[in-house]
């Protein structure tokens, strides 16, 4: 691109377009003619984006921006279409190469601190800048003009549209990367800590001397208990981690009875909840190549929410039955319903049905357990629905086909 | 196979009756795992002692000659398995058994340390019991009964 500098805008249009009447110059070209300009305008509101801008170094600040500028001016400089315009307009246009200019701009953006307010701003400022010293030295508006305006607008939001959703994409990656590691690395601790727990409890059936007082035994129990706890919430965390990295959770299949599990399951979920009423309903061939600890995983979470979000005195209702061509697995519960609202988000990882707290005192978990059993089923090529009324009850109901 | 006095808790080691001492090697980078599964072991009644990477573990097992090795997989540099197939091929090792221990308990784990010539695969935290159990079978195996 040919950059002339120390020109005003009204210098550089009457010098380069003698041909033109005076005081005409088509957008693109302009863009085009003065970049440099452009750019230094552009740089010197970045400079005003503090603390961000604070360490960054005018080339620092400058970089991309040309190539932004390129991008804008071949795009409106590019024929287009009718119907391309339209897509365009709603946002639908293919961006071209990978990673685009926008995208490097918003990935080194991120990397220097600019929050996602700053960087869109910085798209502002540069339609401001361009439109305000574009009309100074183009001084007859005519019907291009106009249409000169709506591919430039069109321009600068397609490549902020780019910017915000890589700047959001490589927020988001950084997020689970974090917790990825955040609870892989708790994982140690905590069983050194569960172990130490188990040994000191340990110490004193081995030998009387070293047997713990009532008092000692609650408040190594307890430290047990909570540690447990934890332990469920990290490895919950590393399971979200590993689906939201794209490669879904990791599932062995092996022979296995449902029923068998889903007994199991029902009998623990009895033994912690035990002025609860649950009840297993079993029928038809229940044998099928499954991962067994995702399936009890899955059943852990579905009963306990069941258990969570129930009335005390109803019953919790376990159904399993095996077809010829799919597994199906349901468990229901009386309760409060689900508001329709949370629908939407019920599989979604944070979000949880708000809990009665007069009703139901107890802590209730962070809301991974429905993302991580919806992540299960799919990744044994399976469904899950859930449908839920004052009538009713609330029934989540799960499908695994044989065959996959 | 000897008894031996474990180096901490002496009396504990007195109350476990009837139950063989062994000689342990716990290998773990993390040194706090490391340590609590030393002492519970030594609560056992067993002679425990600690490395806390392969290389050191590969020296210290030749001049310990434990009967048993706990290895976690996850070790720097060398890691459980090559350091497992290491102390395979050394003479003085042959009698002993292996037991890895790793913070994952997918099956693929549990097939690689199979082929590594592990005899046990024990998923963290390790349960005291579980921890029994594999002694007991090791006390079955020596004594000819099979596992």
């Amino acid at each position: 691109m040919k950059i002339v500098k120390n020109q005003s805008a009204k210098e550089i249009s009457a010098s380069r377009h003698d041909k033109q009447r005076a005081g005409k110059i088509r957008l693109a070209d302009f863009i085009h003619e003065n970049s440099e300009q452009i750019i230094s305008e552009w740089a010197a509101f970045a400079r005003t984006l503090t603390p961000a801008a604070n360490d960054m170094t005018p080339l620092a600040l400058r970089n991309h921006i040309h190539e932004l500028l390129t991008f804008i001016f071949r795009d409106i400089n590019t024929p287009e279409t009718s119907s391309e315009q339209i897509q365009k307009s709603q946002g639908k246009k293919e961006k071209e190469a990978t990673p685009s200019a926008a995208e490097t701009h918003a990935a080194l953006r991120l990397a220097g601190g600019f929050n996602i307010d700053q960087m869109v701003s910085e798209y502002r400022a540069l339609r401001a800048s361009v439109v305000k010293l574009w009309s100074m030295a183009n001084t007859q508006i005519n019907g291009t003009d106009i249409i000169d305006l709506t591919r430039f607008n069109e321009s600068i939001d397609q490549a902020l549209a780019e910017s915000v959703s890589h700047y959001s994409h490589k927020v988001s990656y950084s997020k689970d990367l974090v917790m990825g590691i955040l609870s892989h690395d708790l994982r140690s601790p905590l069983n050194v800590i569960t172990m130490s727990a188990q040994l000191m409890v340990n110490m004193g059936k081995i030998n009387q001397r070293h047997a713990l007082d009532e008092r000692q035994t609650m408040l190594i129990t307890q430290i047990s208990e909570s540690t447990s706890r934890i332990t469920g919430i990290v490895n919950d965390l590393l399971d979200v981690t590993r689906a939201r990295f794209g490669s879904g959770l990791p599932i062995l299949r092996t022979l296995m009875d449902m029923g068998f599990v889903c007994t199991q399951l029902v009998d623990e979920m009895r033994a912690a909840n035990p002025e609860r009423t649950i009840l297993l309903e079993a029928s038809g061939d229940l044998k099928g190549e499954w991962d067994k600890a995702r399936i009890g995983q899955m059943l852990s979470n579905l009963i306990g929410n069941a258990v969570q979000y129930s009335f005390k005195d109803s019953s919790i209702t376990v159904t399993v039955r095996g077809g010829s061509e799919e597994v199906m697995l349901s468990v229901h519960n009386l309760g409060v319903p689900i508001p329709p609202d949370k629908f939407a988000t019920l599989f979604s990882p944070l979000t949880r049905a708000s809990v009665d707290e007069g009703e139901h005192p107890i802590e209730v978990n962070l809301g991974l357990g429905l993302y991580i059993t919806e992540e299960i089923v799919v990744s044994h090529g399976g469904t899950i629905n859930v449908s839920s009324s004052e009538e009713a009850g609330t029934i989540f109901t799960v499908r695994f086909p044989r065959s996959v | 196979m000897g008894i031996t006095q474990p180096a901490i808790l002496p009396e504990e080691a007195l109350a476990v009756e009837a139950s063989p001492s062994y000689r342990i090697l716990v290998v773990d980078d993390n040194k706090d795992c490391a340590k609590v599964l030393m002492w519970t072991l030594e609560l056992l009644g067993h002679t425990a002692q600690v490395a806390y990477n392969g290389q050191s573990a590969i020296a210290l097992a030749k001049s310990f000659h434990p009967d048993v090795v706990f290895l976690d997989i996850g070790l720097p540099g060398m890691n459980g398995y090559e350091v497992c197939k290491a102390m395979r091929n050394e003479p003085i090792l042959q009698n002993t058994f292996f037991v890895a221990q790793t913070g994952w308990g997918q099956n693929e784990h549990r097939e690689r340390s199979k082929e590594a010539g592990f005899d046990h695969h024990l998923v963290k935290p390790i349960d005291i019991e579980v921890l029994k159990n594999i002694l007991l079978v090791l006390d079955k195996k020596e004594a000819g009964i099979g596992l």
